[in-house]
């Protein structure tokens, strides 16, 4: 058994949120494309009123299903433990607020859920005879900054270990273990008219912080986001100083590809973020062969939903165009991959 | 995201002493009213004192020290709130800045949500 191939209608949201494509829309586009079988949401983006959804919304969620043929793979859930200004949610009320989207994603047709890194062992812990009640899996995304050695996933891990339940899990995203900063983000702010040297001396600092491997220490990401924005206004980047920011510390990470291996036997469901394909076809910033290898090593045979988050930058690529040839990226390693 | 959607193009509006534009929230998913942090607001070059402003979200009107309470009331992803900017005299054509500052429920660093803010300096004519 091969991981099979998917998409998350994340990666359309310039589209989606600039109006031009209603959610029904992007469904259909994934469908027409062949960019499924599986088809990844976030709720709080898809669906109006979540996880409040009425059945109306449930039926014709499912027509649409039906209609594309596409196999429902996960839903984003949002674990918003900051969501009240005057303190953070208490752990009752942050499993109460994760049921409520397990329990909307259930009705909706989704077999896994994802949950994000303010839900604790514990509170983990607490949602498993739900998950066991609605037969969802919840996993746990793991994204840049955190990875796999982070004290945070270590602590799950151990849980997971402890409870033995094939429900409980993790979500890699393939961000979390990058190579370089994206090409297309570089270039992207060369037209901007952003200064060579600017560009050279971000991406400098960042392969100089990729040889020093992922942050373990929640502390080091302040310290890390004030390296770059320093940079930038020093150079004059101006406002492009916040965005080359907030992306080289929140989004390309540094861990070792191979590390993968400590979370894939807990591996319910998988994040393939990308950014760039390059004129031989291949990932320039994500290690998608190294990465790939350790999730067939390990037999791992769920979802692998490609999520092109080139958009924040990139206006001008065909979010399907893309899409199409991560997958045939990803085919042709695979068929590479587990060749004897 | 998306600061340069902040500002609806086409949108602004003259009212009795003010003038309103449609404002997007420059995020991909549904935010709780809580999440917006801040609305910092410029007409013509004047900074516009926050008490002074109202923000109009599935059809209710909001003063922005009311937000902070309203993690009840989300602000979905497709949707424009409203901005009303009280204006002394309304032209053809106005010079806006708005700049919103969200906090990412979902992405606490150290005990507080991740801050951003975007910025977007339009100049818009009055919509007939």
């Amino acid at each position: 058994m091969s991981p099979r191939l998917g998409t998350t209608v994340y990666s359309f949201t310039r589209d989606f949120h600039g109006r031009t494509a209603s959610f029904e829309d992007l469904v259909r586009r994934v469908a027409e494309n062949g960019l499924g079988p599986g088809l990844e949401v976030v709720g709080f983006q898809s669906f109006r009123n979540w996880p409040n959804i009425t059945e109306g919304q449930v039926r014709r969620f499912r027509r649409l299903v039906d209609e594309t043929g596409l196999t429902p793979s996960c839903m984003g859930a949002n674990s918003d433990a900051a969501l009240r200004r005057d303190r953070m949610l208490t752990p009752d009320e942050l499993v109460e607020y994760m049921e409520a989207q397990i329990v909307a994603a259930r009705r909706l047709g989704f077999p896994t859920v994802r949950v994000q890194y303010s839900v604790t062992p514990d509170d983990m812990e607490r949602l498993l005879p739900i998950a066991e009640r609605e037969n969802v899996a919840l996993g746990i995304e793991i994204h840049c900054h955190h990875s796999p050695r982070h004290p945070v996933m270590q602590a799950l891990l151990e849980r997971y270990e402890k409870l033995g339940s094939p429900l409980l899990g993790f979500i890699p995203d393939w961000g979390t273990s990058m190579r370089r900063v994206p090409p297309s983000l570089l270039s992207t702010y060369r037209k901007r008219g952003v200064a060579e040297e600017v560009l050279s001396r971000v991406e400098e600092l960042w392969n100089r912080l990729h040889a020093d491997g992922p942050v373990l220490d929640d502390r080091l990401m302040g310290e890390q986001f004030g390296m770059f924005m320093r940079l930038a206004d020093e150079m004059g980047a101006g406002e492009a100083g916040n965005m080359l920011a907030v992306s080289a510390v929140g989004l390309f990470g540094h861990a070792d590809p191979a590390d993968w291996a400590i979370v894939a036997p807990w591996t319910v469901h998988m994040h393939g973020k990308f950014y760039d394909i390059d004129a031989e076809g291949d990932e320039p910033a994500v290690p998608i062969r190294d990465i790939l290898r350790v999730f067939v090593e390990s037999g791992y045979h769920g979802f692998i939903s490609s999520e092109w988050e080139g958009w924040h930058w990139n206006t001008e690529s065909d979010p399907v165009e893309m899409i199409a040839a991560h997958h045939r990226l990803e085919k042709r390693l695979l068929a590479d991959l587990s060749r004897p | 995201m998306f600061p340069e959607r902040v500002i609806a193009d086409g949108t602004l509006r003259a009212e009795p002493g003010a003038v309103s534009v449609e404002i997007r929230l420059p995020w991909y998913r549904a935010l709780p009213l809580s999440s917006v942090s801040a609305v910092d607001v410029t007409l013509n070059g004047t900074p516009i004192a926050a008490d002074d402003l109202e923000l109009t979200v599935n059809d209710v009107p909001y003063l922005l020290s009311e937000l902070p309470a309203r993690h009840d009331v989300w602000w979905y992803v497709t949707d424009s709130a409203r901005l009303r900017i009280p204006a002394a005299s309304v032209e053809d054509e106005h010079t806006l800045s708005v700049s919103v500052a969200l906090l990412i429920p979902y992405l606490p660093v150290e005990g507080a949500p991740l801050s951003i803010v975007e910025r977007c300096t339009k100049t818009l004519e009055v919509a007939a």
